[in-house]
């Protein structure tokens, strides 16, 4: 080496260190800027601190503006604040950082799928990496998050109704696609069914979507299309009495359902004594029943969760819908308040029975000419949606129903039982029920890969009668009588609570849901007030039971729907929650864990087992489930119900879609069930010895569902076929043997078939069969007394027999069978739609047995035996115009 | 009230149908039925029947039952009488107040079967109102502390040779619903025989009674109002049997069990203690 390039060399090692300590990682840095792109961060780091950095604007995207805000913070941790959030990496070399795109094997699309013409959206549409074999499906606000491998070329999104499509993705990046559907060409509106993805892509079991489209197409009673009784066609689910829209699943009663409407319960799911449900389906876009395997995100009852969703109404244009049928009208209108930002929906819906019979009543009750008679059920849904941003959407829905009687007498009577007595009656009667539900939803997508809801929501239900009594002799000064007097029966429950949902989708082998949630429960039981003021003389002025409780219930929950192999997902998830009362609390921790396996031929072998703990008691002596029926907190002496639920099934689509078919075996048990053997006698309140009449005990069930369904072309339906088995042991019933429960049916079969006729009319029938309810008759019979002496006067009213009730439930009605069938033309004329129903409910007439009794025959004085049936053959009409 | 919803199911319901059937139901065996309500100072009448099959309206008296009835300890002679058509085991002497009471009934071929109760207190009532014209009968009823079971009656009377008012018919009328919550009374115009009331609403305390009359009140005629103190088992055999009767045919209701209080079979042998007052409508 000459002497000049050892100088030059020398030279050089002697500058680096010089450069090396002019900056190092450090470094503090202090750094203000506000929206503004990422170059002018790099320029003033290079001109404040001598940071060099490097990078070629082909392929580093440095427009991209920031917010940054730092004061004496080491340059590291600058830089990842800067670059890292942006999928830049950077890397030193000499002097120099340079800036790269960060490489990485897989990107986050996410985003809403949406009705391309309303803007609702969609839940459970399936969003596919087709040469992957991977999906997701969004979820209950449209929300979808899929991570997939970065050189996926496109995603296919499907949902049946709609038509499907191919998206294709432009780069390799992380980005928010919003995909929007068109609806096929069908005679449906909207139609949403299950088993999208496939059965044996699902660990979810023991699961049904409904079919909303399908509700409105099968036949209808007295012209009303219901969401209840098209799940009661499905297997595991049975309807109680004949006619009515209840619904019992896998041998639970009634109270054991939580029935969610946009996620805040409501306690009374029925109108008309469960004749027909309080949802009208004009507002319900989706449904979803849950038999068992309950996700670790539900919890508070013990049998079934139904989780409607109403519709969020149309973002771009105005629409509307009248519906006039046999019993009731509706109404529903909907629109954009502004235009792709916030949109309303509102329902209302009226029985008018009493309308077209007022004159008839007023007759009959001797009411007056300024007399009144009601009855009716109305419901009223309201919704407004709107989208602050691309982050942020508000859903504000609000439900109310009731149920009314009310008979009103404003009459002067010259007469009494045929003698001359003039008097002046005033008496209004009122008798009421009815549910309110109100929830305020706010949907935050935090990353393209964690979603959340926060929920705040109201719920109540209430049962109030009264009355009101005047009466002046009008013979005065001779007869002198006055009565003022009225009281008024009234029970409430309500709750109020607050809860965070979050949907995490870290990769595709993981889908986390956790949350919180917490629900303040207030309980009035029965609270009677009487005031009575006869001949100006105060004789009453009083309450009865006028207590108010509360309990606090609080949950948190946890689960991963995890894909462990490309056969094997794993379920596993946890729902812990609390009960304070004043002086106790109650704490459980429920496991919920699912698991599938797929066989070979493409069939899901699915089992799970699940915990659920219900806190609340409903207090009923009836047969049925009575808006009377009374909720009370668990005590010490009456415990929260507990179930656990064993369930094992085999699934599967076919390939095409078209069929669907599940096996599905299950086996329930469960603690401190109730009975309440308070005497049903008029109105029941839960004095504060309620628990005195209760007693506690177990029950079983368990059974088998089949269910067969095709789903795709002109002529679809289902057969479901249930073997099952519900049974009850109480300490003092049935000397503490186990006895049917009274939802015991042991075999039900229903099959739905419909079938499209052009395009215009489509055909629908339903047939269904179950074996024969239990039933109790009295065992024997005495006879009666009510004298000391044989020498006082007779009674008015013939009688003399006691009937000794016998053992609970050990006989059986007769079977029941029954076909309905119905037709729907729908027509469009200039973006009008005409809809016609005609439907035969019972079309055999078939006598089914709604209970028995003991009649006494008027002509031989003997008494036998006799079965009432109802609901012989009705036919139906309703009209809908949607414009 | 149930019977009102009951009724309104069936106007939704549009027609119901109803037929004879047949379904065998068990059947325990014939039963002893000892049917026995004690007044005090009047004589003990007691039917003994047997229980029959479900729905059967008609029960043979055990004509040769072995009926002894102990009053505190002291056995009572029983003589068979044939009254109004019916067989009765009538004592020989007057029921007394402040004795307990038991009862053992033997059949051949039938379980023997035993009754005890007491006698509650009379309940006081005074000053009965009923004016012509009106249809109203308004009394005081003076309740003692403490648990007390009540029925009330209104009978039309008659005086009788010796000046007292003797029962002829049963009258029907109504309460304030605040006795009974039956406030459907007041819309279906429902007027009751008998009803039957706790004192947990005005226990210890005088208070003004108003029944309104399903007749209007005539001048000249006489009203007799019983009013009855029942021991626990009568009252709970009454009440139980009223609900039974009102929710016959009832389908939201799960039949009740009447309740007996006599082992081994069905019936009652319970005490009460009826308190009158003599109307007079002017």
């Amino acid at each position: 080496m000459s002497l000049a390039r050892k100088l030059l060399l020398g030279l050089v090692i002697a500058c680096i260190p010089i450069q090396v300590f002019a900056w190092n990682w450090r470094t503090k840095i202090s750094l203000s800027l506000k929206d503004q792109p990422l170059s002018v961060a790099c320029e003033w780091m290079e001109k404040e601190y001598g940071i060099h950095f490097s990078y070629s604007r082909d392929v580093v995207t440095m427009t991209r503006r920031v917010n940054i805000r730092v004061k004496d913070v080491p340059l590291r941790r600058v830089l990842d604040q800067l670059f890292t959030e942006n999928g830049i990496q950077y890397k030193r070399i000499g002097d120099q950082l340079v800036l790269t795109v960060k490489h990485s094997a897989s990107r986050t699309i996410s985003g809403f799928v949406e009705d391309a013409v309303t803007g609702e959206k969609l839940i459970g549409a399936t969003v596919y990496a087709p040469g992957l074999h991977t999906g997701t499906t969004s979820n209950q606000y449209g929300f979808y998050s899929l991570t997939t491998a970065k050189d996926t070329s496109s995603l296919s999104v499907s949902y049946i109704g709609y038509k499907p499509v191919n998206i294709p993705l432009k780069d390799g990046e992380s980005r928010r696609v919003n995909i929007k559907l068109s609806p096929a060409n069908t005679l449906q509106e909207v139609e949403v069914t299950d088993n999208f993805p496939k059965l044996q892509e699902q660990t979810q079991m023991s699961k049904v979507n409904l079919a909303v489209s399908q509700t409105k197409t099968m036949p209808r009673m007295l012209g009303e299309a219901d969401v209840l009784r098209t799940i009661q066609a499905m297997p595991g689910v049975s309807g109680g009495m004949e006619g009515s829209s209840g619904i019992h699943v896998r041998g639970g009663s009634p109270d054991q359902n939580l029935i969610l409407l946009d996620g805040t319960p409501v306690y009374n799911s029925t109108h008309a004594f469960g004749i027909f449900s309080v949802f009208n389906p004009d507002m319900v876009k989706n449904v979803e029943l849950y038999k068992g395997a309950f996700p670790a995100r539900y919890g508070g009852r013990l049998s079934s969760v139904v989780d409607i969703s109403m519709k969020d109404g149309d973002m771009h244009e105005y629409h509307g819908e009248v519906s006039l049928g046999l019993l009731a009208s509706k109404i529903m209108v909907e629109g954009p308040i502004a235009k792709g930002k916030t949109s309303f929906i509102v329902t209302g819906r009226r029985t008018y029975a009493d309308l077209l019979a007022q004159d008839v009543a007023k007759n009959q009750l001797n009411l007056g000419k300024e007399g009144e008679f009601w009855l009716y059920f109305f419901d009223a849904n309201a919704k407004i949606n709107h989208i602050f941003s691309q982050k942020d959407r508000l859903y504000l829905s609000a439900y109310g129903g009731r149920d009314h009687l009310s008979v009103k007498r404003d009459h002067e009577f010259d007469t009494m039982n045929g003698e001359a007595k003039r008097y002046h009656e005033q008496m209004r009667f009122r008798l009421g029920w009815g549910n309110q539900a109100y929830s305020l939803r706010w949907n935050h997508i935090f990353s393209p890969r964690l979603f959340s809801n926060t929920t705040l929501n109201y719920s109540q239900f209430n049962f109030n009668t009264d009355y009101q009594y005047n009466y002046l002799a009008l013979d005065t000064p001779r007869v002198r009588e006055s009565d003022n007097m009225n009281g008024r029966y009234f029970s409430k429950v309500q709750n109020a609570g607050g809860k965070i949902d979050f949907d995490y989708r870290p990769n595709p082998n993981h889908a986390v849901r956790f949350g919180l949630q917490a629900t303040y429960n207030i309980f009035q039981p029965g609270i009677l007030r009487f005031n009575n003021i006869s001949d100006n003389q105060q004789l009453t002025d009083t309450s009865y039971n006028d207590e108010t409780s509360g309990g606090l219930e609080l949950a948190v929950y946890f689960e991963d729907d995890w894909r462990i192999g490309d056969s094997v997902h794993l379920n596993l998830g946890v729902h812990a929650s609390s009960f304070l009362v004043p002086g106790r609390s109650y704490l459980s921790v429920q496991p919920r864990l699912g698991f599938r396996y797929l066989l070979p031929r493409r069939w899901a072998l699915k089992l799970s087992n699940t915990m659920m703990t219900q806190y609340l008691h409903l207090l009923t002596n009836s047969a049925t489930y009575m808006p009377t029926d009374l909720w009370v907190a668990a005590t010490d002496k009456v415990p929260p119900m507990f179930a656990n639920q064993v369930a094992a099934g085999l699934a599967k689509t076919s390939q095409s879609g078209t069929y669907e078919i599940s096996v599905e075996g299950y086996y329930k048990t469960m603690l401190n069930v109730i009975e309440y053997n308070e005497l049903a006698d008029n109105f029941q309140s839960a004095t504060r010895s309620w628990e005195d009449n209760v007693i506690v005990g177990r029950g079983w069930s368990y059974g088998g569902e089949f269910f067969l369904q095709k789903k795709k072309g002109d002529f679809r339906g289902w057969v479901g076929y249930t073997l099952a088995w519900s049974q009850r042991a109480f300490p003092n019933v049935n000397q503490g043997r186990v006895f049917p429960y009274k939802y015991d049916r042991r075999h039900d079969v229903e099959l739905v078939l419909t079938q499209r006729l052009g395009k215009r009319w489509e055909l629908s029938a339903q047939w269904q069969y179950s074996s024969g309810a239990p039933l109790s008759l009295p065992v024997g019979s005495y006879e009666e007394t009510g004298e000391s002496s044989p020498h006082m006067p007779p009674g008015l009213e013939p009688g003399g027999e006691v009937d000794v009730a016998g053992n609970r439930n050990m006989l059986r009605m007769q079977d029941v069978h029954r076909l309905d069938v119905g037709a729907t033309h729908v027509k469009e004329r200039k973006n009008v739609r005409y809809t016609l129903n005609i439907s035969l409910y019972n079309v055999y007439n078939q006598q089914n047995p709604f209970f028995y009794y003991y009649k006494r025959n008027n002509e031989t004085r003997e008494r036998e035996l006799t079965m009432l049936s109802i609901l012989p053959i009705l036919p139906s009409v309703s009209y809908s115009i949607r414009f | 009230m149930r019977k009102i919803l009951f009724y309104i199911i069936l106007a939704f319901s549009l027609a119901a149908c109803e037929k004879k059937v047949d379904i065998p139901t068990p059947y325990d065996g014939d039963k002893i039925v000892v049917n026995g309500l004690m007044q005090p100072d009047s004589v003990l009448y007691i039917r003994i029947t047997r229980s029959q099959p479900p729905g059967a309206s008609v029960f043979p008296e055990i004509t040769d039952a072995g009926v002894e009835v102990k009053a505190g300890g002291h056995l009572l002679l029983m003589q068979r009488q044939q009254i109004g058509g019916k067989g009765y085991f009538v004592s020989t002497e007057p029921v007394a107040a402040h004795l307990s009471y038991s009862i053992t009934v033997t059949a051949p071929g039938l379980d023997t079967v035993h009754a005890a109760d007491t006698l509650p207190r009379s309940p006081a009532i005074k000053e009965p109102f009923a004016q012509a014209g009106g249809n109203r009968v308004k009394f005081l009823l003076k309740d003692l502390p403490g648990k007390d079971f009540y029925r009330f009656r209104l009978f039309s009377g008659e005086k009788n040779a010796a000046g007292a008012v003797m029962p002829v018919k049963r009258l029907r009328y109504r309460f304030d619903p605040s006795y009974n919550n039956s406030f459907t009374d007041l819309i279906t115009n429902n007027y009751l025989e008998s009803t039957l009331i706790p004192d947990e609403r005005f226990d210890g305390r005088e208070t003004t009674i108003v029944m309104q009359t399903e007749q209007m009140n005539k001048a000249g005629d006489y009203l007799l109002l019983e009013v009855t103190g029942l021991t626990y088992d009568t009252w709970h055999y009454m009440k139980t049997l009223e609900v039974q009767n009102a929710n016959e045919g009832n389908l939201l209701v799960e039949q009740n069990r009447v309740h007996s209080n006599v082992n081994g079979g069905y019936g009652i042998f319970g005490g009460l203690n009826a308190a009158y007052l003599e109307i007079e409508i002017k």
